[in-house]
């Protein structure tokens, strides 16, 4: 967020009947969550992502979801993209899992845990909360690269029962996931998307 | 390796305790005075020893500059001179003495890639103008000249008139401006200012987030009365509703662990003892770590306000005096001041800083870490502020051992 005279306001008159007389508004939140989650888990440095993509930088993602005061705020957003009608979030295993749970405990839906990667054999179930056919459910997501989690989290959710019709994201990092949500009959939102998220001189 | 020194840290102390020793106790180094400029000027002496460049900027903002073997983005510390009305001789000078040694350190073993500088920031407290860290926002562009014209002391001076009779450049404001990309990292080292370090047992502390504050200023009007002749029935007390008040933010500050609210000023009009209150003029201060709380629990204390008021047919009116938001500060650099406390042998708490300091203006721009240590009893913003010497040296130990591991690729 670039920094304004709205930093430091002196003397200034509130009008106390007013509804909100001291809160920020929606664009400035939005803005300050931006940095603060930059300053909270950016690294710069090349990093070969499980998504088998090099980059030149990454989302320390659970220094995000360790934030309460980040992680809050992140979910009354996240909340916000969530349409009318859903009957459940879902979020893959395991750093989403935390910022599900927060935007669960924000809208008061119901949370379905997906166990991310292949069947182990083990027999357990690959979606855990009780979910039942037929429900509409919302996948949520941490970090989106290439998306193939967030597929595989939907793909096991159809064979669920239930009816998958969105994801949404933290940071998307423009590795053409949207495209394949898209192909995959998903609507798709992120909150933050790089380049726009991303430092100077980072691409 | 050299070490800190601590003899040397308490001897720089000791020679900076002689300016603006207050008659009435502690010091009044205020922002834009003679003594404040003579701090400076202290600063600057020492790192000319050392064989630093020094400059002190149009707004008065002094830096000591160390140059690098390579072109490279600097390495930053430093913290402020300035105190409040006859506070201690600690509350930033410790980061700034600190700050020296950092850089007699590497001035004398050489080495580094990176250049260094050390910086004094110009009025990090917000005693005399109300607002606090005027030389690292006018260096961040959040302040401007236009900032300076507009912030008044009690005695109805500007910045800006105080700037210039202390010799400084406030038209120039705009060339205070820094390039950030000039800045590799910034760490500061402060006292913490309070007692959570004496109570964990630890003289370290690395600092993730640096609170925000949110302050208003309510005015309680209801009727001043003979306070014989007016039965309580027909009594509007301003000063009962206000102490009403006054109990809700204790009560609604107490449900969060990082929320703190405090009503630490209330005038009484007309202030008799046989006189009902007929006017209260309070100053609320909410803090926290959490953005949104902080403006929320504001929120919540001024519907307390109005309900309170609204039963004892009492009038509010209310002034936001400031609002800053918490900052988070870099993972990163918290990371390679973690490593660099464990390779010293330093156990330390990570923490968040219920006080604002020019780190959280400098960390919108650059890689930021503070780190902190104990003051005696936790007191500050007073004459009997202290810190031990030997603690400001291990965290200059810390921070060098931090700036190595940066000129070594660390990342921040």
């Amino acid at each position: 967020m670039s920094e304004t005279d709205g930093e430091v306001w002196v003397n200034k008159v509130l009008r106390v009947y007013d509804e909100s007389r001291v809160r920020l508004s929606e664009v400035d939140s939005l803005a300050e969550l931006r940095e603060d989650i930059l300053r909270a888990s950016f690294q710069k440095g090349a990093v070969h992502l499980d998504s088998g993509v090099e980059q030149p930088y990454f989302f320390e993602k659970y220094l995000i979801v360790a934030r309460p005061t980040i992680l809050r705020r992140l979910a009354r957003f996240l909340a916000a993209r969530i349409p009318a009608g859903t009957d459940r979030v879902a979020a893959p295993t395991l750093g989403a899992v935390a910022i599900g749970t927060a935007v669960s405990l924000e809208t008061g839906l119901p949370l379905a845990i997906v166990r991310s990667g292949e069947a182990d054999g083990s027999g357990r179930r690959s979606v855990e909360g009780g979910l039942h056919p037929g429900e509409i459910v919302i996948l949520i997501e941490d970090v989106v690269v290439t998306g193939q989690r967030a597929l595989m989290a939907v793909r096991k959710l159809r064979e669920a029962g239930v009816i998958v019709t969105a994801v949404v994201s933290v940071i998307d990092c423009g590795r053409g996931a949207a495209d394949r949500f898209t192909e995959e009959g998903l609507d798709y939102d992120s909150l933050f998307q790089t380049p726009t998220l991303l430092p100077k001189g980072i691409s | 390796m050299t070490r800190a020194d601590t003899e040397r840290i308490r001897g720089h102390l000791d020679e900076l305790s002689v300016i603006g020793s207050d008659p009435r106790g502690g010091f009044s180094r205020l922002v834009y005075t003679e003594r404040e400029r003579a701090a400076h000027s202290l600063f600057r002496r020492w790192l000319d020893g050392y064989g630093l460049t020094t400059s002190t900027d149009a707004v008065g903002n002094s830096f000591g500059d160390l140059a690098g073997s390579e072109d490279l983005p600097v390495l930053m510390s430093g913290s402020h001179l300035d105190t409040v009305y006859q506070g201690g001789n600690f509350d930033g000078a410790a980061g700034v003495v600190a700050a020296v040694e950092i850089a007699r350190i590497l001035a004398e073993t050489g080495g580094m890639r990176h250049p260094l500088r050390v910086a004094a920031f110009a009025g990090e407290e917000g005693a005399r103008f109300g607002a606090p860290c005027i030389g690292s926002r006018l260096m961040t562009g959040a302040f401007t000249e236009h900032t300076l014209k507009q912030l008044k002391d009690r005695d109805s001076v500007s910045a800006w008139d105080a700037a210039k009779s202390v010799g400084l450049q406030p038209e120039q404001s705009a060339s205070a401006r820094w390039d950030p990309a000039d800045v590799s990292c910034f760490v500061e080292i402060h006292i913490e200012q309070g007692r959570v370090l004496e109570a964990r047992n630890h003289t370290l502390g690395v600092v993730h987030t640096i609170g925000g504050s949110t302050r208003v200023e309510l005015t309680f009007e209801g009727r001043a009365d003979h306070s014989g002749a007016t039965p309580m029935w027909l009594r509007r007390d301003a000063l009962v509703a206000a102490a009403e008040f006054i109990s809700s933010v204790e009560r609604r500050a107490q449900r969060h662990a990082t929320s703190v609210a405090t009503v630490g000023t209330v005038s009484v009009g007309p202030n008799s003892l046989t006189t009902v209150p007929g006017r209260v003029v309070l100053g609320l201060d909410v803090r926290d770590i959490d953005s949104e709380r902080q403006r929320e629990l504001t929120e919540t204390l001024l519907d307390d306000a109005l309900r309170i008021a609204a039963g004892r047919e009492i009038v509010i009116t209310a002034r936001q005096l400031s609002d800053q938001s918490p900052v988070v500060l870099h993972g990163t650099v918290q990371n390679v001041l973690a490593g660099a406390a464990t390779r010293q042998g330093m156990p330390f708490i990570s923490m968040p800083s219920g006080a604002s300091h020019d780190a959280a203006h400098l960390a919108k721009h650059v890689p930021t870490g503070m780190v902190f240590i104990p003051c005696r009893d936790g007191v500050s913003h007073a004459p009997e502020e202290h810190a031990e010497p030997e603690h400001i040296a291990q965290a200059v130990d810390v921070v060098v051992d931090a700036f190595r591991a940066i000129d070594e690729g660390a990342t921040v």
